[in-house]
């Protein structure tokens, strides 16, 4: 067997297996089993906590009820059965951001069970089998100074709620796992159950990677890959681990089963700790929490007010004509879909110049300016930016009218029909506009002798030239038949 | 049950077992140590440890195989409170019991190196 050097070679040889273990914040005010707040706030450490999370003697947990029902709508949106009746359990190990020294979670009996995820995949659709979320309650955080022979322990994140989302390891290419986790993260946005900030930490991803031979169906050694924080660091480890997973087997090595940590620099994985397994947790049943028990009727009322579902509202914005681009664009962030929804209610037929302007101006502004702020922040009422797409589209305004009206909007703050009236609507009366359009005809007689001799092209100088002089409030529809009239009666 | 000192070994790490870190005069902290127990304490707790599985074993002669597991001694489901932040502990107060503070964090022998 050769030694594959890239992973395209290496890919002819060997299958990679792929299964994930994604942890999410539950977006609630408290914390899983304590009142202290659920707030993320790194300049403020410890700030957040409560005797609870810190493990003082004698505390009790009661649990979130919201981070129930969150959880809940997270397993019915990815297709599972909800138990009616699961078991918190202890997880024991000792780490100094784990102060009782055990985390309650869900072992044997999670809440959640047995859903899927329908991806679209590299060689098309895709069911992605989701064993199992189960609810489970944070660490605090380890802050790792170079240099110093500290480890900083903040406990704000400590008892913050957690689904664990586990997938069967059903993915087979590190661009399907990121197209899985992409699909994820914009449902569980849509439920309003979990923020997905990557970099915040409220959305993590632990993968376990295998490769066996092509044809071979049992499952080789998998390592776990741990400490990836974006979708192209997910990309770039599974990359790394089934193309070093491959060079070990092809030189007659045996991969060792382990936790590896992905480190971005140097775009690698390392070997971190040998796994450990599940009995070396030594999982038990909470003595201090009783079994959870849902009411079915409970069950049933959120699933019957889930909202729609980001395959759904993609299906209804490509209906109606948007390019599949800005639906992808606008379906991965909760408060931009929540706009353009808001800005095509009654302007359906609008809705492609509403997308293009959004992603064209509202997303270019967001960037050089504010990014990654709610566009409410942005101060542009989502139907002014749909009036304003009207009005150009009926040709009302034009297409520099409809741009400076928008940054007005952007930078004022001001309502469309205040800016409207201080801005004086769009110049559309002939007696106005020929005597302008004759001056500039006059003043340029060598581009009339280039439009009559069939160079078409010459047109745009001259409606660019009455434009200006009109301060881009003139018809340009108007405009142009107004120039070919002057052209055509002129010597 | 015959338990190998190597098992006893493993969890004895399992445990975090090892002498707790002195600080000095100057507040540097000592390496941790593990434990580690000659071969005669080896093999006691081995041989301890191989009482308590067979009193296990013992137990699990029993037929339990329509008897559901106990989890808890009363029948009662988890009680539920509603998703309302409080004020949280003095962060002071909170620290106090940390054996070393750096800031407002708290300060834990190097865990990764």
């Amino acid at each position: 067997m050769r030694v594959p050097a890239f992973l395209s070679e290496a890919l002819e040889q060997f299958e990679p297996v792929i299964g994930l273990e994604v942890h999410a914040q539950l977006k609630t005010r408290s914390k899983l089993f304590s009142t202290a707040a659920n707030q993320y706030d790194p300049g403020q450490p410890n700030q957040f906590i409560s005797a609870y999370c810190l493990g003082l003697p004698g505390v009790l947990p009661v649990v979130n009820a919201k981070a129930v029902e969150l959880a809940v709508r997270a397993g019915l949106a990815l297709n599972c059965q909800i138990r009616t009746t699961s078991i918190w359990s202890r997880k024991q190990y000792f780490y100094p951001d784990l102060p009782k020294g055990y985390q309650i979670s869900q072992y044997d009996e999670p809440v959640c069970e047995h859903g899927h995820l329908d991806i679209e995949a590299t060689k098309g659709p895709k069911k992605v089998r989701i064993l199992r979320i189960h609810m489970e309650e944070d660490a605090g955080k380890s802050i790792h100074v170079d240099g110093s022979p500290y480890s900083l322990v903040d406990y704000n994140r400590a008892g913050v709620p957690l689904i664990e989302i586990v997938s069967e390891p059903d993915l087979r290419s590190a661009a399907d796992t990121v197209e899985y986790l992409k699909q994820l993260r914009a449902i569980l946005r849509a439920i309003d159950a979990c923020d997905g900030n990557m970099e915040e930490g409220s959305f993590r991803c632990d993968a376990n990677v295998s490769i066996r031979p092509i044809g071979e169906t049992k499952l080789g050694t998998r390592c776990e890959i741990k400490n990836v924080n974006s979708f192209r660091f997910v990309e770039q480890a599974i990359e790394y681990e089934i193309l070093r997973q491959a060079q070990l087997i092809a030189k007659g090595d045996v991969v060792v089963q382990e936790t590896r940590l992905f480190d971005s620099a140097r775009k690698e994985t390392r070997s971190m700790r040998s796994k450990e397994e599940a009995h070396d947790y030594r999982y038990f049943p909470d003595p201090d929490l009783p079994p959870l028990v849902l009411d079915e009727a409970w069950v049933d009322d959120i699933r019957a007010h889930l909202p729609e579902l980001p395959e759904a509202t993609k299906a209804r914005w490509r209906a109606l004509g948007v390019p599949e681009e800005h639906v992808l664009t606008f379906v991965e962030d909760q408060g931009l879909a929540r706009f353009f929804d808001a800005a095509i209610r009654g302007h359906a037929k609008h809705a492609v110049g509403i997308a293009q302007l959004i992603k064209g101006e509202l997303l270019r502004e967001r960037k050089s300016d504010v990014q990654a702020v709610d566009v409410d922040a942005l101060g542009i009422r989502p139907e002014d930016l749909a009036e304003l797409v009207e009005l150009r589209e009926s040709d009302k305004i034009s297409s520099t009218q409809q741009k400076k009206l928008f940054t007005a909007m952007l930078q004022k703050g001001a309502p469309l029909a205040t800016l409207l009236e201080e801005e004086g609507q769009q110049v559309d009366d002939p007696s106005l506009l020929k005597p302008i359009v004759d001056r500039v005809v006059e003043a340029n007689p060598e581009v009339v002798a280039k439009l009559k001799s069939g160079n078409l092209s010459v047109m745009g100088f001259f409606v660019g030239q009455v434009m200006k002089a009109t301060q881009g409030k003139a018809k340009p529809a108007l405009v142009r038949r107004l120039i070919e009239e002057a052209i055509a009666s002129s010597p | 049950m015959t338990i190998s000192r190597d098992e006893v070994r493993r969890i004895a790490r399992l445990a975090h077992l090892e002498y707790p870190r002195v600080q000095d005069d100057q507040g540097h902290w000592s390496e941790p140590e593990a434990v580690c127990f000659d071969e005669q304490a080896l093999d006691r707790l081995a041989t301890e440890l191989g009482r308590i599985l067979d009193h296990v074993r013992d137990l699990q002669a029993v037929d339990v195989r329509d008897v559901p597991p106990t989890r808890h001694g009363v029948e009662l489901p988890s009680r539920w409170r509603p998703d309302e932040a409080k004020p949280s502990i003095d962060r002071d107060a909170g620290l106090s019991g940390a054996p070393v503070r750096i800031g407002d964090a708290v300060a834990v022998p190097k865990i990764v190196e």
